[in-house]
């Protein structure tokens, strides 16, 4: 009996620990995609209170907050979604994830390309209109991917 | 005593057999003059849009064809599946006629008289001009005809008795006019957007409650945001703000409108003017929906 409780401690003495640090790896990946999409957002805002005529237009801030959106998007950010952080406690990723890998990390790469466009389009000046239907574009992605991969409320 | 029992129960069952008739027959057909009417595709294609036709009948998802029919739609009462609108012969509506069409859309009833479930937005429908209609019918004309067999609706018991969906008319059906047809943001919202359809709470029959008009419900387990004048208020939205999230799904707050808001936004509003999208918000924003 006692050598049943020994073994079956040293077991779990091997286990959990591995499983712990696995469930804190899966932690810092929500944590850095948390703070990743906060930061989107706070592009998001400001861009979207330039083009909604709320704030003047401001041609090096657009360039800034394209800069913010393109570095938070791409295949590295895609790659913070892995299946085993799915449908988790603290995050809203759904499981979808998993199953339409290929289109998520389009989305993702989508964001990327449109937000670099944005920034060239504003450092070349571009018109107001050319400007709004690009971010208009850019908006889009976000739409699609929360539409499709982040829980409902 | 024994009389005047018997009178009491046949005074009852006579009210039972009247409620029963009235509730099981067909309320007179509200004439509409607008199948006459020869619709202009390229509008149409517009009121496809505003309809939101594209977004429920069109499995974007799982790649399906334009209008060729939509994603499961679960609810509590069971599964819906917006069916084939292609003028494909078999699959699709591609036999019927203008006239069936505009009875389907504004009496919620098929060419072979089964009724629809209100899963059809009809009743808001009902309400939409001849002219939308006819331009929406001759853009439906146009699509490509796609083969795709229609999804099977599931329900439980007892909703799965469309023969209940007559009764279930009489009660919740009451298609009124618009209480003022000439302001386009009040047509867009209450008519051929359907805003209410989500936003309005339902009662245990499925029926819009009558007292709670875009006050906010939950569908599927999703909770559905008021969208009143008070409430959007009260969370600071401006004209500029609704007109701005219609058309790109982005908040003031530089979040993104995601779950059945973000289809919403990606298949109707964001293909709308800037007239229009200004014309439900200056709607929601200062007039409290008349219409119940």
């Amino acid at each position: 009996m006692r050598i049943a409780i020994a073994i079956t401690l040293l077991a779990l003495g091997a286990v959990l620990p591995a499983a712990m640090a696995q469930e804190g790896d899966v932690q810092a990946l929500i944590e850095q995609r948390h703070q990743e999409m906060k930061a989107n957002g706070g592009a998001m805002k400001q861009l979207g209170g330039i083009f909604r005529g709320d704030a003047p237009y401001d041609r090096d801030a657009v360039i800034k907050a394209a800069g913010i959106l393109s570095k938070h998007s791409g295949t590295d950010s895609a790659a913070l979604f892995p299946d085993n952080s799915l449908e988790h406690s603290n995050s809203d990723a759904r499981i979808e994830i998993a199953d339409n890998r290929k289109r998520f990390e389009q989305i993702f790469s989508d964001l990327n390309a449109g937000s670099k466009e944005l920034a060239d389009l504003a450092r070349s000046d571009g018109s107001d209109k050319e400007l709004r239907a690009l971010f208009s574009k850019v908006a889009k992605t976000c739409s699609a991917c929360h539409t499709d991969f982040r829980a409902k409320n | 005593m024994k009389r005047r029992l018997l009178l009491l129960a046949f005074a009852g069952v006579a009210v039972a057999v009247g409620v029963g008739v009235y509730l099981f027959s067909e309320p007179p057909a509200i004439p509409r003059g607008g199948a006459n009417l020869e619709g202009n595709p390229q509008r149409g294609a517009y009121v496809l849009r505003l309809a939101g036709c594209v977004a429920c009948h069109t499995n974007e998802k799982e790649n399906g064809a334009f209008l060729a029919g939509g994603a499961p739609i679960k609810t509590g009462f069971g599964t819906f599946h917006a069916p084939n609108i292609t003028p494909h012969l078999e699959e699709g509506i591609g036999k019927w006629s203008r006239a069936d069409f505009f009875t389907a859309l504004t009496e919620g009833t098929s060419p072979s008289g089964a009724h629809y479930y209100p899963a059809f937005p009809y009743g808001f429908y009902a309400r939409m001009k001849d002219r939308d209609i006819a331009d929406l019918w001759a853009a439906l004309r146009q699509v490509k005809p796609a083969p795709s067999a229609n999804g099977k609706t599931e329900l439980v018991f007892p909703f799965s008795q469309r023969a209940l969906l007559r009764p279930w008319r009489r009660l919740f059906f009451h298609p009124r006019a618009m209480p003022s047809p000439e302001e386009r943001g009040a047509y867009l919202v209450e008519g051929p957007g359907h805003c209410g359809a989500c936003h309005t709470p339902r009662n245990i029959l499925g029926a819009l409650k009558h007292d709670g008009a875009l006050a906010g419900a939950y569908v599927n387990g999703e909770r559905i945001p008021p969208i009143t004048a008070e409430a959007l208020r009260q969370n600071g939205w401006n004209i500029e703000d609704i007109v701005f999230a219609l058309e790109t799904g982005i908040t003031p707050e530089g979040d993104v409108l995601g779950g059945s808001m973000g289809e919403v936004v990606n298949e109707a509003t964001s293909h709308l003017t800037l007239d229009d999208l200004e014309a439900i918000a200056t709607y929601l924003l200062t007039v409290a929906p008349e219409l119940k």
